[in-house]
C-alpha cells in the first residue's frame, strides 16, 4: 500500500498540490517547492503535459519529487501515448518506485502551445484504468505475460459542476467499475453544486478530493481568452478581479481559495483537497497555515 | 459576388474592381450616382494591372533594337 | 461524399511554374457537388491562371476537360488524347481520382488542384460536415446514430471527457458534445445500457493503411480465398 493511499485511507483530511514539472530541465524551481511544502502536504501530482503545454515528463517529475522524500501522483494523459507507450511508462514509473498514478483523458491541443500536434487517444480514461489493472494481473496491453508484476494506486477525474451531468456521472461511475480508487476533481467555484455531486456520489464509497484553485492574473486571462480548461471562474469573481492590479487580484485569489478550502472542510463529504496556483511556493504556505493544515 | 471578389484578389487583378448593385429599372439617379462611385473607385485603383503589362509587351514588341 | 477544397492560386502557380502547356483536368462527382473541382471550377480557375500567369509575365497554354469521376479508369481513359498536347495536368479531383490519373499517364506530371479533407453530409448548398472517420467498425447501433469517433475530436469510446461545458465541446465551443448528444439521444429512446457498459479499446489494425476490400462475390476473379 502507497504511503498517500495509507493516509487517504485513514480518514484524515489530505492536501495535495499540482506541481509543474519545468518546461526545459532547469528542475531547481520545481524540487525547491517539493522542499518547501512536502512537510506540509501528503502528496504532489505531476500533471502530464498540462493543458496541452509541453512539460518535462511526468514520470521524471513524479521521481523528482519522490527522491526528495515527498510522496507523488503521476498524472498519464491519453492524448499523447498509444497503449504501447502507456504500458512502458507505467511499467517504468513502477519500477522507479511511484505507485501512485491519475489516469485522465487528456486537455485538447487547442488550449495549448503546440496545436499542430497529432492527437493519440489510443484508450480513453476508462479503458486505460482497465488495462493498468491489467497490468496488476501480469498482462499487457497485447495480452502477453509480464516478467514481473506492478501495482498501482489509481486515482480519475470528476468534475462535480458537469452540465449536464448525467452522461458524466455514467463515465464517472464506469471509472469506478474499471478500477479507479480515488477521484481528484476538477477546480471547484460552486459549492451548491459540489454539495449535490457529493450527495449522488456518496454511495460509491470512494474518497473525493475537490480541486480548489488560487485564481491569479493569469487565470483570468486565459479564461478571458477563452483558454482556460476546466471549470469557468465564475462571472460574479470575473467583475470583481478583471480591473485589479497583478498584487491585489493575487491577494483576493488567495481569499477566495481560502474560504472554498473552509467550505470544504466544514462540509465533512470530501476526503481533502486538490490545490492549484501559478505559484505554489509563493500562494500555499500563507494558505494551508490559514486554514489549519 | 463576394466570392468573385476574393478569385479576383488571388489572380492578382483586384476584387474591388468588381461590384454589383440593384437598381431598378426607373431609378436614374442611384445609376448614376454609382458610376460615378465606380469611377472614382477605379481612378483611385489606378489601371488594370493586365493593361500595363501589355501595354509593355506592346512597346517591346515595337521597339527596334539597333 | 468526399468533400475537398480548391488549393491557394499561389500555390498552383508554383507547381506550374515550369511548364507552359497545362491541362486542367475536372472531376464531375463529389468535387463538383462540394464545389471545388467540377466543370465551373476548371473555368473558374483557368480564368485566374491565364490572368495571373499574364500579370507575372509568364507563358502559359490552357486545356480545360472535366470527365464523370476520375476514380475510375473508364473515364480516365477519355482524356488518353488530350492529355498528349499538355506538359502537367492539374487535376481538381479528390486525392483517389489525383493518384489513379497519375498511375494511369505516369509520364506525365500530375499535380494536386485540390485538399480532399473528409467525408461528409451536405447539410445545405455551400455548407458541409464531416460524419465519418471510415474505422472499419462502425458503433453506430451503441451510441444511437451519432459518431463518437468523428463528432468527438478525442474519438473517445466511453465519454464525455471533462471538458464538456454547458453540454458543448471544449475544442469548439460551437459544436455540441458528442457524449453529450449520444446520451440524450439513448435516454430518448430507452437503449442508455449500452454506454453503461464499458467499450472496449478500438483494434487499430483494422485501420492499417493502404487499405483493400474485394467484394466476396469476386474472390475468385481476383484469386483471393480466406
Amino acid at each position: 500500500m502507497t504511503r498517500f493511499k495509507e493516509i487517504l485511507t485513514s480518514g484524515k483530511f489530505v492536501v495535495t498540490v499540482e506541481l509543474d514539472p519545468p518546461k526545459g530541465v532547469n528542475t531547481q524551481p520545481f524540487v525547491e517547492t517539493v522542499n518547501l511544502l512536502k512537510d506540509r502536504v501528503d502528496a504532489f501530482n505531476v500533471p502530464d503535459n498540462r493543458s496541452a503545454c509541453i512539460g518535462m515528463s511526468s514520470v521524471a517529475g513524479a521521481v523528482l519529487a519522490r527522491n526528495q522524500g515527498a510522496e507523488s501522483i503521476c498524472t498519464f494523459a491519453c492524448r499523447d501515448r498509444n497503449r504501447m507507450a502507456l504500458c512502458s511508462d507505467l511499467l517504468g514509473m513502477y519500477s522507479l518506485g511511484i505507485e501512485n498514478v491519475l489516469m485522465v483523458t487528456g486537455d485538447y491541443f487547442s488550449f495549448g502551445d503546440s496545436p499542430q500536434s497529432k492527437p493519440v487517444f489510443d484508450l480513453d480514461s476508462v479503458q486505460a484504468v482497465r488495462m493498468a489493472r491489467e497490468l496488476e494481473q501480469g498482462n499487457d496491453a497485447g495480452g502477453n505475460a509480464l516478467d514481473g508484476v506492478p501495482s498501482f494506486y489509481i486515482g480519475g477525474v470528476a468534475n462535480p459542476q458537469a452540465n449536464p451531468m448525467a452522461p458524466h456521472f455514467n463515465k464517472f461511475l464506469k471509472k469506478i467499475r474499471a478500477g479507479v480508487e480515488f477521484i481528484q476533481t476538477l477546480d471547484v467555484y460552486d459549492m451548491k453544486r459540489l454539495d449535490t455531486f457529493m450527495g449522488q456520489a456518496k454511495k460509491e464509497n470512494i474518497p473525493i478530493i475537490v480541486g480548489i484553485r488560487v485564481v491569479d492574473k493569469r487565470t483570468v486571462d486565459l479564461q478571458l481568452l477563452g483558454k482556460l480548461s476546466g471549470n469557468p471562474i465564475p462571472d460574479s469573481w470575473i467583475h470583481e478581479l478583471a480591473d485589479l492590479d497583478e498584487r491585489s487580484l493575487l491577494e483576493s485569489g488567495k481569499r477566495k481559495a481560502l474560504e472554498l478550502i473552509k467550505s470544504v472542510q466544514m462540509s465533512g463529504l470530501a476526503a481533502g483537497v486538490h490545490l492549484s496556483a501559478g505559484d505554489p511556493a509563493a500562494c500555499l504556505p500563507e494558505i494551508l497555515s490559514e486554514a489549519g493544515i | 459576388m463576394e466570392h468573385a471578389k476574393d478569385l479576383l484578389d488571388e489572380t492578382g487583378i483586384g476584387g474591388e474592381r468588381l461590384e454589383m448593385v440593384h437598381i431598378g429599372a426607373s431609378d436614374a439617379p442611384l445609376w448614376v450616382e454609382w458610376v460615378n462611385r465606380m469611377v472614382d473607385r477605379v481612378k483611385k485603383l489606378g489601371p488594370n494591372p493586365l493593361r500595363e503589362v501589355r501595354a509593355k509587351r506592346v512597346k517591346q514588341a515595337q521597339t527596334v533594337v539597333p | 461524399m468526399i468533400i475537398a477544397k480548391r488549393k491557394p492560386l499561389d500555390e498552383i502557380m508554383d507547381g506550374v511554374a515550369g511548364y507552359s502547356r497545362v491541362l486542367l483536368a475536372g472531376c464531375g462527382t463529389c468535387v463538383a457537388v462540394c464545389l471545388a473541382g467540377g466543370e465551373k471550377e476548371v473555368g473558374l480557375l483557368s480564368s485566374q491562371l491565364a490572368i495571373a500567369s499574364e500579370l507575372k509575365g509568364r507563358r502559359i497554354d490552357l486545356g480545360e476537360v472535366t470527365v464523370e469521376r476520375q476514380c475510375d479508369r473508364e473515364f480516365l481513359d477519355e482524356l488518353r488524347y488530350v492529355i498528349q498536347d499538355y506538359d502537367a495536368v492539374i487535376s481538381l479531383a479528390c486525392g483517389v481520382g489525383i493518384q489513379f490519373l497519375a498511375d494511369q499517364y505516369p509520364n506525365k506530371v500530375i499535380l494536386p488542384g485540390v485538399d480532399t479533407t473528409f467525408i461528409g453530409a451536405n447539410e445545405e448548398a455551400g455548407y458541409w460536415t464531416e460524419r465519418c472517420r471510415m474505422c472499419s467498425r462502425c458503433y453506430l447501433a451503441q451510441t444511437g446514430g451519432i459518431c463518437p469517433i468523428t463528432i468527438c475530436p478525442k474519438s473517445l469510446l466511453n465519454g464525455p471527457c471533462s471538458g464538456t461545458r454547458e453540454g458543448m465541446c471544449e475544442v469548439d465551443p460551437s459544436k455540441p458534445c458528442a457524449w453529450a448528444a449520444i446520451y440524450d439521444r439513448l435516454e430518448g429512446t430507452g437503449r442508455l445500457e449500452h454506454i453503461q457498459e464499458i467499450l472496449p479499446p478500438r483494434n487499430h489494425a483494422l485501420t492499417t493503411t493502404p487499405q483493400t476490400l474485394i467484394h466476396k462475390a469476386y474472390k475468385r476473379r481476383y484469386s483471393v480465398h480466406d
